[in-house]
């Protein structure tokens, strides 16, 4: 254990953060985005926003994967990312009361 | 500019690259579609030889709708969507919301088509996407929409994948970026006299800086359109809503107000297309009216945007008394930021705000666009052209898509122009497309030297270009006298710009024949 | 936004951009022309001036016209490069 991750495998894990791990993340903060972002003054924002900035989100994630020169970091803020988003939307289904769907205008 | 360290550099360089060789011959299909796609609009009027000029919302028609919907299953007033078809003709779509087994939302119902004295001329059942598929007089342009929004592949594939390319995109205008270290110092060098990989970058990176913050926004805006139906709306309507998309349409894009089904009249829907336009200060591109005959009928009409703004303009009406509501957001009920921005994502992608000087500008950047991709592809092949003799299939396949496409895409359009009064426009449309392009690709890989098949399907295409004005008038289509008498100086406008532009391919291609060809692999150079 | 405004607009930006492709010193430097270019307090001059038109219309809040004449000024931007590249040659 401690002992340096070899060359071959941090490029292998850039890899899987910049390809498919920017893929699913994005999609996974855009459902969770819909459940934190404010409404605004129409009801509409946390709904439209996500929808808007996910391009955005992913080239983010996608540029942050191949730049950044510490690799704890691209993996830090991915999982956190993740992890956080994932569990507000599996929190929202996981609480199946009546209370927790929102009602219809 | 940005001065990365040398890894990243190198890393970048090589996503550049890889981004561009990947997906670049797709890209430039859907950026060149996109590009006459702009003017997709008039060159449906010009193709079809339209010379109404006065819109069908300016004819009375509320007396027809009263009579069709009596004609209409009352189950399909759930909604009326009423625009302009054909020749200014107007297109009523009675319909109801239904899903699908496969869980697909879909709109379906009865649409007809009136003609100017009123008349049904048309009339079909069925869901939104059978009825409105490409016509005898709109297929040429719904050929070019169709293959720059999913390069005809059935959906949500085919949106998944202009999504992707339009990702691929937006990958190629950051890490350009990111790679130029001497973005503005480097804007005015063109050095046309120097070793090709020179040459290439050069007209590669001057058109690619001068148009960077435009591809950016060209890529994010259209991987947002393609990703929207596919992806986001299931996806946030599944957070949110627990999977109910209707609800989350309804949410965003729904009228707010007490549902009342008792039944009453339709207003006088006259009035209220004279209102609108009275209040807009121009004629609706679409209307649309909920609960058509109950008392909470309500009517939404669209317009362009005023001046100065981006957003089109929405005007909200109570159907049952005809009369003015709000002037509403296009997209939620109250004014938003995020309702703006999405609102502003249209006109950003299609350049539509401003009448024909917005389209010209967008369709500028468009060609800036397929020239920055057709030129990347260009200096990566100039770039390894010494090392590897064995990319000549890739070379040729550039030369065959690069140019192949738009001598391809004027086939069709001289295919419509024969076809149109034989009515089969629909099948020979696409058809033309496919043995053109079968054509080019067999001659692009028999034809001896990629160079000289270039010069071949250069010329093939202006001349094309310049027969075509004759060939519109051979077959039928009204004359430039005609056209201008009836208010309609889009024809002889795009009569015009085809000559021009065929006669400017026709000089450069004469201009670049001494001995060297911009457009050759030095490899191929040193054979000449 | 009248038409013929914007056109003046772009007609102005397009005159200036003419001037800093004519003196651009990297341009310059690779056609081995005589002289210098210009200096970098004139380049920053013309390049404030050719931008003056968005400015101005971003001033009165009229955002079709920003993004008309900046669309504009990228395009003419590039072919103003291209042309002279044309000339040059003879």
């Amino acid at each position: 254990m401690g002992r340096p991750m070899s060359d071959r495998s941090r490029k292998w894990i850039r890899i899987l953060f910049a390809g498919p791990g920017a893929v699913i993340i994005a999609i996974v903060v855009m459902a969770g985005m819909a459940l934190w972002l404010p409404r605004g003054a129409a009801g509409i924002d946390n709904l439209v926003l996500p929808l808007i900035l996910v391009p955005l989100i992913w080239a983010a994630l996608f540029f942050h994967a191949c730049l950044d020169q510490r690799l704890a970091r691209v993996a830090g803020v991915a999982l956190v990312l993740l992890v956080v988003h994932g569990g507000l939307v599996a929190h929202k289904f996981l609480d199946r009361k009546p209370a927790s769907v929102e009602p219809h205008p | 500019m940005i001065h990365l360290p040398k890894h990243e550099t190198k890393l970048m360089v090589a996503v550049h690259g890889w981004s561009g060789i990947l997906l670049g011959l797709l890209l430039y299909a859907v950026v060149t579609t996109g590009m006459a796609a702009v003017f997709a609009e008039e060159i449906g009027t010009w193709s079809a030889g339209h010379v109404s000029y006065q819109s069908a919302f300016e004819r009375p028609f509320a007396d027809d709708l009263r009579r069709l919907s009596a004609q209409t299953p009352a189950k399909y007033h759930e909604g009326a969507d009423l625009f302009e078809m054909g020749d200014h003709d107007m297109g009523v779509f009675f319909h109801r919301h239904e899903t699908e087994p496969d869980g697909e939302l879909v709109s379906r119902g009865v649409y007809y088509q009136l003609g100017k004295d009123g008349q049904v001329t048309d009339r079909q059942f069925g869901t939104g996407e059978e009825i409105f598929g490409p016509r005898n007089d709109t297929a040429l342009s719904s050929f070019l929409v169709d293959t720059h929004v999913r390069l005809h592949v059935p959906n949500p594939w085919g949106l998944l994948l202009t999504g992707i390319l339009g990702l691929s995109m937006l990958v190629a205008a950051i890490s350009g970026l990111l790679i130029h270290r001497h973005l503005f110092k480097d804007v005015f060098t063109l050095r046309r006299k120097a070793n090709p990989v020179l040459f290439n970058r050069d007209r590669h990176s001057v058109a690619g800086t001068w148009s960077l913050p435009f591809a950016f926004i060209l890529a994010f805006t259209g991987s947002f359109f393609s990703f929207f139906g596919t992806i986001g709306v299931p996806i946030v309507a599944m957070a949110a809503f627990g999977g109910d998309v209707q609800a989350l349409n309804e949410a965003v894009f729904g009228t707010p107000g007490k549902p009342d089904p008792r039944p009453v009249a339709i207003g006088n829907l006259d009035r209220v297309a004279t209102d609108s336009i009275r209040r807009a200060g121009d004629v609706p591109t679409f209307m649309t009216i909920e609960n058509f005959g109950r008392a909470d009928a309500k009517v939404t009409t669209f317009h362009a945007p005023t001046n100065g703004g981006l957003a089109p303009v929405s005007l909200l009406y109570d159907g049952a008394k005809a009369s003015f509501i709000a002037t509403k957001p296009l997209i939620g009920p109250k004014p938003s930021a995020g309702g703006t921005l999405a609102a502003i994502m249209s006109p950003l992608h299609f350049g539509n705000f401003a009448g024909l000087l917005s389209k010209a500008v967008w369709f500028g950047l468009g060609f800036a666009m397929c020239y920055v991709t057709f030129t990347g592809l260009k200096l990566w092949l100039v770039r390894r052209a010494a090392q590897a003799r064995s990319l000549d299939w890739l070379d040729r396949t550039v030369t065959i898509v690069g140019l192949g496409l738009p001598f391809a895409l004027v086939v069709c359009a001289a295919a419509f122009l024969i076809a149109l009064p034989l009515g089969s426009t629909v099948y020979w449309t696409p058809t033309a497309f496919l043995i053109a392009s079968t054509t080019v690709i067999a001659g692009g890989f028999l034809w001896p030297t990629s160079a000289g098949f270039s010069r071949l399907l250069q010329l093939a295409t202006a001349g094309l270009m310049i027969a075509l004005p004759p060939l519109r008038l051979l077959t039928g289509g009204p004359g430039w006298a005609t056209a201008l008498a009836a208010g309609q100086p889009i024809i002889p406008a795009l009569d015009v710009a085809f000559l021009l532009a065929g006669g400017w391919m026709i000089w450069r291609v004469r201009d670049s024949r001494p001995h060297r060809d911009s457009d050759t692999l030095p490899s191929l150079q040193a054979a000449e | 936004m009248t038409i013929l405004l914007m056109l003046a607009a772009i007609a102005f930006s397009t005159a200036l951009l003419v001037l800093l492709c004519r003196g651009d010193p990297k341009r310059r430097r690779t056609l081995r022309q005589s002289g210098k270019g210009h200096g970098p307090a004139l380049r920053r001059l013309l390049v404030a001036l050719s931008l003056l038109p968005g400015v101005g219309y971003a001033v009165a809040g009229d955002a079709a016209a920003v993004l008309i004449w900046f669309g504009g000024y990228a395009v003419v931007g590039w072919f103003v490069t291209l042309s002279a590249a044309q000339w040059q040659d003879g």
